[in-house]
């Protein structure tokens, strides 16, 4: 679990949309993404595809059997943000390599078969995953920044969860 | 006169030949779908249309999922077959793919459209006024680092209420998904990649029927020599066809076959010469010749059933064979030309009556009775006219010496119906007739479900579950049918609709429908959803654009501009909407509304009754009646054609006289339905069918048993056994078919014949001096 802020840069927009949250990460079974600023909304993103709700009501839900793209996105956000870089290495074919004091992955995926929700990712990391940037077309990308990460016993990071919002996959 | 009858037999034959010769040079024009022989539906011309249509949709698509484990292997498999269908000519090279709602014209034409499009739910909540949880929704979406929604998306609708639109369009979708050019599926750790095309021509054609499977045969070879493992599933009327046809190719061949043998065996061992044999076939082949080419000269192409039931009844041209080499078993037979005169009144009386009751039940409104009845009195026309003309010219042979034993075996069955000492055993066959009768009628059970009626082959339609079930194709039983003068007026009436159909989905009614109206709603909805979104969402869409750093104009469409459906060709619209548009034409548009899981009909019975313009269509059960009430109007069709017999039996015979002649024939009609319900067997349409054939058959037994007298009986009584054994040998057989109707009608001969035979010597009046010869 952690802290997260987020930059999204749109082509053609006057100025970034910023975002700031919660993230809940419980391993293979749910990311939570929470964000508070600038208006609370509260996204579950497991198997079964994303969900997203907004005062306890699910405005939006996407189904990953619909939208199989949308498995590679959290299995790319789960493993960078566990830590777990193997089958990120697998999934790029390129290997993580030190820069200065940190880590850094890069990956532009040639042609798919799946059509992705990006272009690009560039991952850093010390002890834990630092920045995530997501290239979504020439100009569209986002810029995450996480922080305040912790390890912490999988019935914590629920009870959190459980406090910041509701819990879809209980 | 012989050489003027010989001269029309040679004329009819010749042009007979000429017909089909240029019928069957474009084809086998040999009908297998069961539903050509029903008539004309009852139904509105609108309704009619609007199922021709969708019969036609359905029965010319062709679906095959092609699976592997690895989806690239799956996907080249998959073009490998698609190429050679389309090579092959097999399918049209225009692919519309099932579920492809992504199909770019249309979407762009909706997205153009965004501000006009509400899901229901929006449209609620906009009506209480919630027009904040739309503006929600979008920052949410916005904000998610897992948006699909890029920033040329959000420049042109920042409330992304196109996004929110497209699952609306997932309740006419499939489970494929497209990816890398291709509709795909998962299921187990397997892809399944999907084919689909329209047929290039009919299901029903055999020629395409073959191609099909040619093409299919080779693409296969073709990927079995590159991949392992890749399975082809397939399903599509053309397979069901071709299953059709070749079962009856095979039983006809089979049965053919024992029928010939027979007729051969039984020729060969009672007049031990090869020249009945020959003169045997040359009746039955110029029958049906004859009968096949009126059948073709006036319908154009013939329903296999009704070549079988027809070739049945050409079997009585055998009959006509027999009696004229029967009378050589006399000592000092007389020549060919006194021995066809002994017989020509039966001969007469027998075609006549016959071809008067086919001519009665041909007119009826009925394809399959009208072929089976033109097939018949035109192919028992030339058996007659062979038998009269050409077997006089080809016979020149002496008595029969050898006979003595089997004219007397053949009395077996008459001398015990007339003989005094049998009276005791008589009774109590009559006793048993009729208890047979009474328990027989009280357990005759009335089956015209089409849906056992019409056998599917269980292979193929195990394969059809599984590309349901993977595709996520619902069966879809029932479906309203609406109409109105132009597209608008029927999308408006089924928006009404949905409003109750919402209701029955709530109560448990109907699991779901699939409407036109739910993805391009009417002009009015649109006007209205654009008046909801100006009232309640549009007039903080400056703060919302200024909320994400969004400048520029108003990018949404507010003129009063509609997405019009008829903007749109079938072609450009998705598989989905395809298959609820039937009818486009000036002044009458039909679309269907499909509904699924129907636990009651009832409610939308009262829909369907509502308003002239909607009609609540289950085709199977629609059908199921169709031919019930075509097994009650053949069964009142022979009873019809019995009194027209009746009336020219009764100028030779009188009344009483005709109806003892007839009695023979009802007898087996009546018994028959009740013998086989003994054993089990149902009353269906088929049964009744068949009844016409008893009709016929026990009426020839009876005339030649009536016309015979004297020595001349026991001849008549051993050309009525032999024809009837062979009847039994080539139709009765018929009983062992797998295709229930030609169960049916062989179950039904098997029983009737021998009833017909047995009873024939009820017609016999031996007390009366011969009439005049015809």
């Amino acid at each position: 679990m952690g802290r997260f802020s987020q930059t999204r840069f749109l082509e053609g927009f006057d100025k970034p949309i910023i975002s700031e949250g919660q993230f809940f990460l419980l391993p293979r079974a749910a990311l939570i993404w929470k964000t508070e600023k600038p208006f609370k909304t509260f996204m579950v993103v497991d198997n079964e595809g994303i969900s997203q709700s907004i005062a306890g009501k699910e405005v939006s839900k996407l189904s990953i059997s619909r939208f199989p793209a949308l498995a590679v996105l959290r299995d790319v956000l789960e493993d960078s943000l566990s830590g777990n870089w193997e089958p990120l290495e697998t999934m790029t074919g390129s290997k993580i390599v030190k820069d200065a004091n940190s880590w850094r992955l890069e990956f532009a995926p040639a042609t798919s078969d799946v059509t992705l929700p990006f272009a690009a990712l560039s991952f850093e990391m010390t002890d834990y995953l630092d920045k995530i940037e997501i290239s979504k077309g020439e100009k569209d990308r986002d810029v995450i920044i996480f922080f305040d990460q912790q390890k912490a016993l999988i019935g914590f990071i629920r009870e959190a969860a459980k406090k910041a919002g509701r819990l879809r996959f209980e | 006169m012989n050489r003027t009858g010989f001269l029309i037999y040679l004329l009819a034959m010749i042009c007979s030949i000429v017909v089909i010769l240029i019928r069957f040079s474009n084809g086998v024009p040999l009908e297998t779908n069961i539903l050509a022989l029903l008539p004309p539906s009852e139904s509105e011309d609108w309704v009619e249309q609007a199922q021709a249509t969708q019969q036609s949709k359905g029965s010319n698509r062709l679906i095959i999922l092609v699976g592997h484990t690895d989806f690239n292997v799956a996907r080249e498999a998959a073009v490998t077959l698609r190429n050679e269908l389309v090579v092959g000519k097999i399918i049209k090279d225009d692919l519309q793919v099932a579920g492809n709602l992504q199909s770019s014209k249309f979407e762009k034409e909706l997205f153009r459209f965004r501000s006009k499009l509400l899901t229901m739910d929006d449209r609620d909540a906009l009506k209480t006024g919630a027009g904040q949880d739309l503006t929600n929704r979008a920052l949410a979406q916005i904000l998610s680092p897992l948006t699909f929604a890029n920033s040329e998306i959000i420049r042109q609708d920042p409330f992304l209420l196109f996004p929110a639109y497209l699952p609306s369009l997932e309740k006419n979708a499939t489970n494929f998904l497209q990816r890398n050019g291709v509709l795909a599926l998962k299921e187990n750790d397997r892809w399944y990649v999907l084919v689909d095309g329209v047929l290039s021509g009919s299901a029903f054609d055999q020629s395409l029927q073959t191609d099909t499977f040619a093409a299919i045969h080779h693409a296969r070879n073709k990927i079995n020599s590159s991949f392992d493992d890749v399975d082809i599933l397939k399903t599509g009327a053309v397979f069901y066809g071709r299953e059709a046809y070749q079962q009856a190719e095979r039983e006809a061949t089979f049965i053919g076959g024992v029928s010939l043998f027979g007729i051969f065996l039984l020729n060969f061992l009672i007049f031990r010469s090869f020249k009945p044999l020959f003169l045997s076939l040359l009746a039955i082949v110029s029958g049906i010749t004859g009968g096949l080419a009126v059948a073709l000269l006036l319908f154009g192409q013939l329903h296999l059933l009704a070549l079988v039931f027809g070739a049945g009844l050409i079997g009585i041209a055998v009959d006509y064979a027999f009696h004229y080499f029967c009378e050589r078993f006399q000592t000092d037979a007389p020549p060919a030309r006194k021995r066809l005169a002994a017989i020509k009144s039966g001969l007469t009386l027998g075609l006549v009556s016959s071809v008067l009751g086919f001519l009665t039940l041909s007119l009826t409104p009925f394809p399959g009775l009208q072929q089976i009845a033109l097939f018949s009195a035109s192919g028992l026309t030339m058996a007659y006219l062979t038998v009269l003309y050409i077997f006089p010219l080809v016979d020149r042979s002496q008595s029969f010496s050898h006979g003595g034993q089997l004219l007397r075996l053949s009395m077996t069955i008459h001398n015990f119906w007339m003989e005094a000492k049998t009276k005791r055993i008589k009774v109590a066959v009559l006793i048993i007739l009729f208890l047979a009768g009474v328990f027989g009628a009280a357990k005759i059970q009335i089956d015209d479900d089409v849906r056992r009626l019409q056998t599917l082959p269980a292979d193929l339609q195990a394969e059809e579950l599984v590309i349901r079930n993977l595709a996520g194709i619902r069966n879809e039983t029932h479906q309203l049918l609406v109409r109105g003068a132009t597209s608008d007026e029927v999308l408006q009436l089924e928006e009404k609709l949905s409003l109750e159909l919402d209701q029955l989905v709530t109560e448990g009614t109907i699991a779901g429908y699939s409407a036109v109206s739910q993805i391009i709603p009417s002009t009015v909805r649109q006007k209205d959803n654009q008046k909801l979104l100006s009232k309640h969402v549009f007039p903080s869409l400056e703060q919302h654009m200024d909320s994400i750093g969004l400048s520029g104009p108003m990018p949404y469409d507010l003129s009063e501009s509609t997405l019009s459906l008829d903007a749109f060709s079938i072609a450009d619209l998705p598989y989905g909407l395809q298959r609820l548009r039937l009818l486009n034409t000036p002044g009458a548009v039909v679309h269907s509304i499909s509904l699924s899981g129907v636990k009651n009909a009832d409610p939308l019975k009262k829909l369907s009754s509502s308003a002239g313009n909607i009609i609540l269509v289950n085709q199977a059960d629609d059908l199921s009646k169709t031919f019930g009430t075509y097994r009650y109007r053949a069964l009142i069709m022979l009873l019809v054609a019995y009194c027209v017999v009746w009336v020219f039996l009764s100028l030779r015979y009188g009344m009483l006289g005709a109806l003892q002649v007839m009695s023979p024939s009802i007898g087996a009609v009546l018994l028959t339905p009740c013998i086989i319900a003994l054993f089990g067997e149902t009353f269906t349409f088929f049964n009744a069918m068949s009844l016409i054939l008893i009709f016929a058959i026990g009426l020839d037994y009876a005339i030649f048993n009536r016309e015979a007298f004297g020595a001349r009986k026991s001849r008549a009584m051993l050309a009525n056994g032999l024809s009837a054994i062979s009847t039994i040998l080539a139709f009765g057989l018929l009983a062992l078919s797998d295709t229930y109707a030609i169960h049916a009608f062989g179950i039904t001969i098997l029983v009737g014949i021998i009833l017909a035979y047995c009873l024939a010597p009820l017609a016999s009046n031996n007390k009366k001096q011969p009439l005049e010869s015809l």
